[in-house]
């Protein structure tokens, strides 16, 4: 073997190995609100929007709240500093990305879940809602 | 007619796209094998067969085509991706919405490769397209949609039953050379015989097909379909063995060998896929009773077609959406030809003489999946409303990552045709490039991203299918590399530094560590499908993105301008550092004056928040040494966007010097710069990515310095409520919400779109030519004489009943929409809202414009989409977007009752009511029929403002009527509700909706630079045009030559 093609397996293990240690420590996990508590990490945590009519949004602050209910049937307010993602309320499942501070559980981000049109087998009432 | 056979003619032709392909890939593989008139014999069989193909696929979008454009609704796939609104330039994208009709995209795009390269009289002809039509074969088996029990037993059953099968093709073989040449074509009808006898037995909903007796349904078309496939595996099996024994050397030992394999693995595929049954393909021609056989509909109405489709997501009806998804496909499907050079290569043991006549196609793949991706990125910027064109979404990458290995092959392939070194890295990378063409595939239609992207489509139940496409060619990569490998003749390498092989092997790389770090991040969702772990993305992915790729962008540019400098200077030592000293130092410069300017200009920083927490102390800090360090490190930019700033300007330098004094010595030198102007372009794109995507801001962000103070410091406030007419200050603009755009008369261009007993929808287009579409009650717009019936002959149609109903008048229905086109509040197609934003330049009166936020009801997910819109600048772009809408509930509306006497004031809320008097109005044309019509003269005051509304009460026999009236400024509407003669009082109910309640919520961004993004995309673009050529050219002359 050549002098450079032993370098270059270095080089690549060395990379490959960096990048399985800094994948893992930046890497999130999907977890519930009690094991985000115990974390300062930023998690992401699968959950269903409930108390609907409690949401609110504060535009003097850009501030949108709302109720998450995550897998373990945990009811948490959470705050997002923007304001109500389009088709909110169509969502079937809710994705928040955040952790907790001073005032409660921060999302930073928020992914949902929609319903997708292979799902819908209901030809009439697709038929109603145009007409 | 068509509405019935159209489905039957497109499986039809699906099937026989599937067969020809089989056929045209064993023709050509037998045929590059054979000599003499043999090896013509089997040829033409390929080229028919490939000919065949290629016309069936046409045939399949032809026809997939015609049943969307005549909204055929009783088809699933024409019902679920189109709809009556959609107009005919956006029907094409009904074809890549779907994933049946993108599998169709790219196997159309095979098939048109493949189509160029029979034109090629060069040895690689019949190998290279025996692979690409192997490829195509397995695209369109995605595409067959038949159903097949699979349980092991019959599986078990199947080999037995199909022994004669087996039988034949043995002793056609063994009597092959006493049969006439063209017995090839006995071969050839019984597929296409087998093709024919799959489709004629195809129930619409016999899919329930067991081969064993007595267990479900047992039908031809599954006999037909095992048959087939059987006969084909017992045929390369035998042709295995048969060559085998004949001339017993390695060669055929591995075609043996192969097709064992081939068969164990389908074997293995039927015994371990359990479920009852399995689907082979998802067919573009299915049925909707098929796709939804539970549906109570069919109880009630065997015959039911929906009236209307359920759409094209409006996402998709983007002129850049016609055209992104066909180029990116191009590009996927174009790395199948390099792959398919490199296999032939290993077939036919020839290993370095591909690598000229794949040259120019592999630099026409990285140049159109380039182009396709720059494409994507463009309309993800100009529609959606993540703020940006690359957003590392998994989707994104596994399209990128692709890019990336065809460029690293690119270059390997380079450096072997200088050094005659480092072929089996050039083989491996484009293999690898096709591999992970394979692999996004998986990612995208496996439905394995799941939540982790908005791209993907929905698993249609081909994961399996996939899979196996993706084992079978690794396995073939494999076999190929184990058994061949050790033949390929690589020189030893013995690269110096200072050579540009050295730089192009650290460009390949680069490229390499890319790709494979997006890969491995990429894939997260699939290690977490094996492992069962629950791993998520990094909270930000950008950045995590980030910190990786800038040091292979770092590298880039210093490798780029090192490396084209060796390629053509030649200079050595002393020299070659003088030589490089002039784009260093120009670097430097240019570097230096941008970053002094950005401080002037005080762009802010991308990843802020995290940065800011770390720069603040420091930047404060009295030490004076501290604070330069703090500055260096992050105070302009951070400093890795100030190495990749200087080494883009390096690369980019470099490669202008080169370029000028090449040009120079030679005026027609640019032919054969291709590269060097490809990497100028990539350097600028670079640069542009820095700024755009690095040093873009919300300026809609911190519009309430006092806000501000009381809220903790995380908070930012990046979005702005507009309400109407009033200026916001954003920037150094002064913006107004100038309220939605209505449609304006005249209309033109009426259509009707649907229809029921009592209401239609119909189209028009307003004076600006925007489609808009709004319900009407039929009652009123009919045409005075009923017409006959208009679609007597198909009961099934849904228009059967409009015999009952009588013809909509659309000349009477222009007539009354020209009058009061507002009181029908039409909506826009889509149900679009136009959002009008003003900005004025408060330094420069002439630097005014409006902009168009708009916001979509995107039908299929069923939720609001926001439109970005924005202002080009040359040197940066200012993009603007809802961010959240007027909610409902904001828009108050209350109601309140007045009885007021005529000359009786009244007062409500901050308004005055004064009922001037009565106006008797049954001698008004329009009311003339009613027995009392009569107007209350209201006056209303507000704010030291009066308007007038005259609310209208009729009569006519003992019905009382109303005809409402407004007052638009005020928000206010009422209704006359009735009269007490007795008490001379007259009653009326208003209504109030908070005209303020009109706002938007929007946030602006800026972008500085982008335009370099774009530029650069044509540099580069024209770069590989002119590489392109000078290979051909090059291939051209060899032949002549010889």
């Amino acid at each position: 073997m050549k002098p450079l093609n032993i370098i270059i397996l270095v080089v690549l293990a060395v990379f490959i190995v960096g990048l399985g240690l800094n994948f893992s420590q930046s890497a999130s996990i999907y977890t519930d609100f009690s094991n985000a508590k115990t974390t300062d990490k930023q998690v992401h945590i699968v959950g269903k929007w409930v108390n609907r009519e409690q949401s609110q949004y504060h535009p003097e602050r850009d501030l949108f709240q709302f109720y998450l209910q995550d897998t373990t049937q945990h009811v948490e307010l959470i705050n997002y500093y923007e304001p109500k993602p389009t088709n909110f309320e169509n969502a079937e499942k809710v994705v928040v990305v955040g952790a907790y501070k001073p005032e409660g559980f921060v999302a930073e981000k928020i992914v949902m879940k929609c319903p997708s049109k292979f799902e819908a087998t209901d030809l009439k009432q697709n038929e109603s809602t145009d007409l | 007619m068509f509405e019935s056979i159209g489905g039957k003619i497109g499986e039809i032709l699906v099937s026989l796209a599937f067969s020809s392909a089989l056929v045209a890939m064993i023709s050509f593989l037998i045929g590059d094998q054979r000599e003499g008139q043999e090896k013509k014999s089997w040829e033409r069989m390929g080229t028919v067969s490939f000919v065949a193909h290629i016309l069936s696929i046409i045939g399949i979008i032809a026809t997939l085509f015609v049943l969307i454009h005549s909204h055929n609704y009783e088809y699933h796939y024409v019902w679920a991706h189109s709809s009556n609104e959609l107009p005919v330039h956006f029907m094409i994208s009904c074809f890549w919405e779907g994933q049946e009709g993108s599998f169709l995209l790219w196997a159309f795009w095979h098939g048109i490769l493949g189509g160029i390269l029979l034109f090629n009289k060069s040895e690689w002809r019949n190998s290279v397209l025996a692979i690409v039509a192997s490829v195509n074969l397995i695209i369109t088996s995605m595409l067959l949609g038949v159903y097949v029990s699979s349980t092991w037993v019959t599986g078990i059953y199947l080999v037995l039953a199909l022994l004669p099968g087996f039988y034949f093709a043995f002793h056609f073989f063994q009597k092959r050379d006493k049969l006439p040449l063209n017995g090839n074509f006995h071969i050839f009808s019984l597929i296409v015989a087998t093709a024919f006898l799959l489709l004629l037995f195809r129930g619409q909903l016999g899919y329930n097909v067991s081969l064993i007796p007595g267990q479900g349904e047992m039908s031809l078309d599954g006999i037909g379909f095992w048959l087939f496939l059987w006969v084909m595996i017992g045929y390369t099996v035998m042709y295995g063995f048969f060559a085998y024994e004949s001339h017993k050397s390695d060669q055929n030992h591995f075609w043996a060998l192969f097709a064992g394999a081939a068969l164990a693995a389908t074997g293995l595929f039927a015994v371990f896929f359990e479920p009852e049954t399995w689907k082979l393909g998802s067919t573009p021609f299915l049925s909707l009773r098929a796709a939804f056989p539970e549906d109570e509909v069919w109880l009630t109405d065997p015959n039911f077609i929906p009236s209307n489709g359920n759409g094209l997501n409006p996402l998709l009806q983007n002129y850049w959406m016609v055209i992104h998804p066909p180029t990116l496909f191009l590009g996927f499907a174009s790395t199948t030809i390099p792959f398919a050079f490199v296999m032939s290569s290993l077939i036919r043991r020839k290993y370095t003489d591909w690598i000229k006549p794949a040259l120019p196609w592999m630099s026409f793949s990285v140049m159109i999946l380039g182009i396709g991706i720059i494409m994507g990125g463009y309309w993800a910027y100009e529609t959606l409303n993540f703020g940006g064109y690359w957003n590392w979404d998994p989707v994104e990458n596994s399209s990128f990552v692709p890019w990336l290995c065809g460029v690293a092959s690119l270059h390997a392939m380079l450096i072997f045709r200088k050094t005659k070194s480092y072929l089996t890295l050039s083989m491996l990378m484009i293999i690898f490039t096709f591999l992970l063409v394979l692999y996004s595939t998986f990612l995208t239609r496996s439905g394995i991203l799941g939540e982790n992207s908005v791209h993907t489509f929905t698993d249609l139940g081909l994961t399996g299918q996939l899979l196996v496409l993706i084992g079978l060619y690794t396995a073939f990569v494999i076999v190929m590399m184990l058994f061949r490998g050790k033949e390929i003749p690589n020189r030893p390498d013995d690269t110096k530094v200072m050579t540009a092989e050295f730089w192009l092997l650290i460009g390949v790389i680069v490229f390499i560590f890319s790709s494979l770090m997006i890969t491995v991040a990429t894939s997260l969702p699939v290690f977490n499908k094996i492992f069962g772990t629950n791993l998520a993305p990094p909270p930000n992915v950008q950045l995590f993105y980030y910190n990786w790729n800038v040091w292979f962008a770092i590298m880039f540019g210093v490798a780029s301008g090192i490396g084209q400098f060796l390629w053509w200077n030649r200079a050595k030592g002393k020299q070659f550092a003088d030589a490089i000293f002039r784009p260093f130092l120009l670097a430097v410069i240019v570097g230096v004056s941008i970053m002094v300017s950005i401080w002037w200009a005080d762009w802010e920083f991308a990843f802020d928040s995290e940065r800011a927490k770390i720069i603040d102390p420091e930047l404060m800090s009295p030490n004076f040494f501290k604070k330069i360090g703090a500055y260096i490190q992050y105070g302009i930019l951070s400093v890795t966007d100030e190495l990749l700033l200087f080494s883009s300007l390096f690369g980019l330098f470099a490669n202008l010097d080169v370029l000028i004094s090449l040009l120079r010595k030679n005026k027609k030198g640019l032919k054969v710069m291709g590269g060097t102007v490809v990497h100028i372009g990539f350097a600028l794109m670079l640069i542009g990515m820095l700024f755009s995507s690095g040093y873009d801001s919300v300026i809609s962000k911190n519009l309430r310095p006092g806000d501000l103070a009381r809220f903790p410091e995380e908070e930012r406030i990046d979005n702005v409520l507009l309400p109407k007419d009033q200026k916001v200050q954003i920037l150094n603009y002064d913006v107004t919400y100038l309220g939605k755009k209505e449609a304006e008369a005249p209309v033109s261009d009426l259509s009707v779109l649907e229809e029921n007993i009592v209401k239609f929808k119909l189209a028009f287009r307003d004076k600006s030519g925007k489609r808009w579409a709004l319900i009407l009650p039929r009652g009123p717009f009919l045409k005075k004489e009923n017409t006959q019936a208009v679609n007597k002959n198909n009961p099934r149609h849904a228009d059967h009943q409009k015999e009952l109903l009588g013809e909509v008048d659309l000349e009477l229905v222009k007539r009354k929409l020209n009058e009061d086109l507002a009181a029908f509040e039409p909506q826009r197609i889509n149900t679009r809202v136009e959002y009008g934003l003003q900005f004025k330049n408060r330094g420069n009166e002439k630097d005014e414009f409006t902009l168009f936020a708009t916001t979509e009801l995107n039908k299929v997910e069923e939720g609001i989409i926001p439109h970005p819109s924005r202002k080009i600048y040359w040197n940066r772009d200012i993009y603007v977007y809802t961010s959240s809408l007027p909610a409902e509930d904001k828009a108050e509306t209350k109601f309140f009752n007045l009885d007021l006497q005529i000359g009786q004031s009244a007062k409500w809320e901050s308004f005055n009511f004064k009922l001037e008097n009565l106006i008797n109005l049954s001698q008004r044309p329009d009311l003339k029929g009613y027995d009392v019509a009569a107007a209350a003269n209201l006056v209303v005051t507000n704010g030291g403002q009066s308007k007038t509304a005259q609310p209208i009460f009729t009569i006519k026999g003992n019905k009382p009527g109303m005809i409402q009236a407004g007052i638009k400024e005020f928000g206010l509407d009422f209704a006359f509700v009735g009269i007490e003669p007795e008490k001379n009082l007259v009653h009326l109910q208003g209504r109030f909706v908070n005209p303020e309640a009109d706002f938007v919520i929007i946030k602006a961004i800026q972008k500085p630079f982008i335009n370099l993004l774009w530029l650069g995309t044509f540099i580069l673009t024209a770069g590989f045009l002119i590489s392109i050529y000078r290979r051909t050219q090059e291939i051209r002359k060899g032949r002549k030559a010889a």
